[in-house]
């Protein structure tokens, strides 16, 4: 009996090991790429609707014979909007030897934990979601497909004054993204011409009640209002300051731009603007065979942080394609020497901070809908 | 803007109020710290928005009355503090006798589980709420009072009203008072032990389902994770009012709303939470037991 047991257990590890060895062998096969967002926690409408657009990403790629015959393999993680999380995932995709590049996250805060193991494993990382200005500084391995903060930031101030709105208040989460918003938008309003009337601070995923921080900016009569916050909590803070009586517009960054703020806020967030480097009705053929290909896979239309997402996973297809990259080094390369090349937000280039520089498009709550902003 | 913030506070302090009594009546009779609690109050928010859902009721920027209110309260009252009976008779009566380290243990992971069902169950993304009086509200002078800010402080009021006499006038009331002076002499009396502390989770649950509800309403929000926050500061208020004293959790409840509210406007929005703990700190360091200290009434 006892002899048996042990039969087992050495075919089982036999069996292990072959399987072991048939996956390392077919390792040499397809390229690996890690892909990470905030599939559950505060922000997991945007990190689901991420984690689709780099889906549709891998199956347009594989469909049209993968990235120089191999095929493009997407390893999965959820980092819950948590930096622990982020760094936790960064060891682990660090760790895992055949993976060359990494796509991912969301949040600001998240990209800044993880960015130190990314540089010290020496594996490029491509931001889909991370829009703080911190980041351009964050290391030679990082880099982004979405637009800073201080190109949305300053974008969004100089519209605000365009509209006439001299005394703004800057409502903002507590967070790396937040406070860039601010930081952003408080230099940039001063240099259009207006004047920052108040701030106030909460904390993300957590501050549910703004009914205190509404009364104090409406103590402070503002022509408008900037939050640097994305849709969950800007569609609590808009229908609550509706609910006192508070009307004054607000603007936001591409935070706003998502099917949440409209299922959440409701009737009140009518008239909320903010701007995006995504627009679903631009009519540019990779931005269509995007949007087909999304909508053929979800029955949904895509938002910016779908396109994003697929976009910083396109961004590695494209470099490893034209540079011939194999090892992690090689596909950083790759990206620097990438130059110009058009994704689903549009022709897009990385500065030599692994920044990039896009156009942003105008957008107005209208009829439940997001539409472009017409005067 | 002073009174504006005390009403903002008082809303906010009503709801801390009525979860805090569940946190202090179970330790005033078991000495542990029920965490799942905060999840009791989760669930008890979708109830509410389940069964606006059966009543065909739009939730995004749907508008309920006061009967269809009260149509959704009152079951999901019911269900919380069955939930809370059986949360009770399958993570806690088993280790009863154990050490308290393992109460506290086991209610750690019932919270767990009770968070991560509802995420499985429900997903993870937050989910709106239709509103109660479509957003309407009375001014005061430079005050403004909205219409569900009142209803929430007005039922907050009427359940802890009926608590109180529940636990002063019947004998169910008298006999949880019992056990919570003195176990082993209210044993020795003939009391149901078991009964007893039912009746307590069952009450706790119930008032928690009903915070859930009106946060739901009066947020606009629901999402499984919102019983860990609520319920860290409805644990604070409890100890801030002396933990095992029912008034003493209300009293904290709407301190903690009210020093929250306050100390944001007037220091900074960023550290409201910091405020509020900072404060429980100091009333600690002055008042050990906290404000009022469990009473042998």
């Amino acid at each position: 009996m006892c002899k048996m047991k042990y039969g087992r257990l050495i075919l089982a590890i036999l069996v292990f090991v072959m399987a072991g060895s048939a996956v390392s062998m077919e390792a040499a096969d397809t390229i690996k790429i890690g892909w990470y967002g905030p599939v559950s926690g505060a922000a997991a409408q945007d990190g689901q609707e991420g984690r689709n657009g780099a889906e549709v990403a891998a199956e347009i790629i594989n469909a049209s014979g993968g990235i120089n015959g191999k095929k493009l393999e997407l390893v999965f993680a959820d980092d819950k909007s948590d930096p622990k999380e982020g760094a936790n995932i960064a060891t682990m995709f660090v760790s895992d030897k055949d993976i060359i590049g990494v796509a991912g996250p969301f949040n600001s805060s998240v990209i800044l934990a993880a960015a130190p193991i990314y540089n010290r494993g020496k594996l490029a990382n491509v931001g889909w979601g991370v829009t703080s200005p911190v980041i351009t500084t964050a290391g030679e391995y990082i880099y982004r497909v979405a637009a800073t903060d201080a190109l949305e930031g300053d974008f969004m101030s100089k519209w605000i004054l365009d509209e006439g709105f001299k005394k703004v208040a800057i409502i903002y989460e507590n967070t790396d993204y937040g406070v860039g918003v601010r930081d952003v938008a408080r230099e940039a309003i001063k240099k259009y011409g207006g004047e920052v009337v108040t701030e106030a601070a909460y904390v993300q995923g957590q501050t549910k009640d703004f009914g205190s921080i509404i009364a104090s900016v409406k103590q402070a009569a503002p022509d408008a209002v900037m939050c640097g916050s994305i849709y969950n909590e800007a569609a609590l803070v808009i229908a609550q300051a509706r609910d006192l009586g508070f009307e004054a517009p607000f603007f936001g960054t591409d935070g706003f731009f998502s099917a949440g703020l409209l299922e959440l806020g409701g009737a009140a967030v009518e008239g909320a603007r903010c701007c995006s480097v995504f627009y679903h009705e631009v009519s540019s053929p990779k931005v269509k065979e995007f949007i087909a290909a999304y909508e053929k896979k979800t029955g949904k239309t895509p938002g910016t942080w779908a396109a994003l997402s697929y976009d910083s996973v396109m961004v590695f297809a494209e470099a490893i394609k034209k540079s011939g990259a194999t090892t992690r080094e090689e596909v950083k390369k790759g990206l620097d020497d990438l130059g110009s090349w058009e994704g689903a937000t549009g022709v897009q280039e990385f500065d030599e901070n692994g920044d990039v520089n896009k156009q942003l498009v105008k957008l107005i709550v209208k009829d439940g809908k997001f539409a472009i902003y017409q005067k | 803007m002073f009174f504006q913030q005390l009403v903002n506070g008082l809303a906010v302090g009503g709801i801390y109020a009525l979860i805090a009594i569940g946190y202090t009546m179970v330790y005033g009779i078991l000495f542990f710290v029920n965490f799942a609690h905060g999840d009791i109050y989760m669930l008890g928010t979708y109830c509410a928005f389940f069964i606006f859902g059966f009543m065909g009721i739009e939730v995004t920027g749907g508008v309920i009355n006061v009967p269809q209110f009260f149509a959704a309260l009152i079951p999901s009252m019911l269900i919380c503090g069955v939930m809370g009976i059986a949360l009770e008779k399958f993570a806690y009566r088993p280790i009863r006798n154990g050490s308290r380290l393992s109460a506290m243990i086991s209610a750690l992971g019932a919270s767990l589980f009770l968070c991560n069902t509802a995420m499985y169950l429900f997903g993870s993304q937050t989910k709106p709420m239709p509103k109660l009086f479509a957003g309407e509200y009375i001014t005061i002078g430079n005050t403004i009072i909205s219409y569900i800010q009142l209803a929430v402080l007005v039922v907050s009021i009427l359940l802890m009203l009926a608590l109180h006499f529940f636990i002063k006038h019947t004998k169910l009331g008298k006999a949880i008072r019992a056990v919570s002076d003195d176990q082993r002499a209210a044993v020795l009396m003939g009391i149901d032990m078991n009964r007893v502390i039912s009746a307590t989770f069952a009450i706790g649950s119930a008032l928690a389902g009903a915070a859930g509800i009106m946060v739901g309403i009066y947020y606009g929000a629901v999402y499984p994770t919102m019983g860990a926050v609520a319920g860290i500061k409805a644990f604070t208020a409890a100890i801030l009012g002396g933990i095992g004293n029912i008034p003493g959790a209300m009293l904290g409840g709407v301190l903690l709303g009210i020093i929250e509210s306050l100390g944001g406007a007037y220091i900074s929005f960023g550290y409201r939470d910091a405020i509020a703990f900072f404060v429980l700190i100091i009333a600690l360091c002055l008042m050990p037991t906290g404000i009022l200290r469990k009473g042998r009434t």
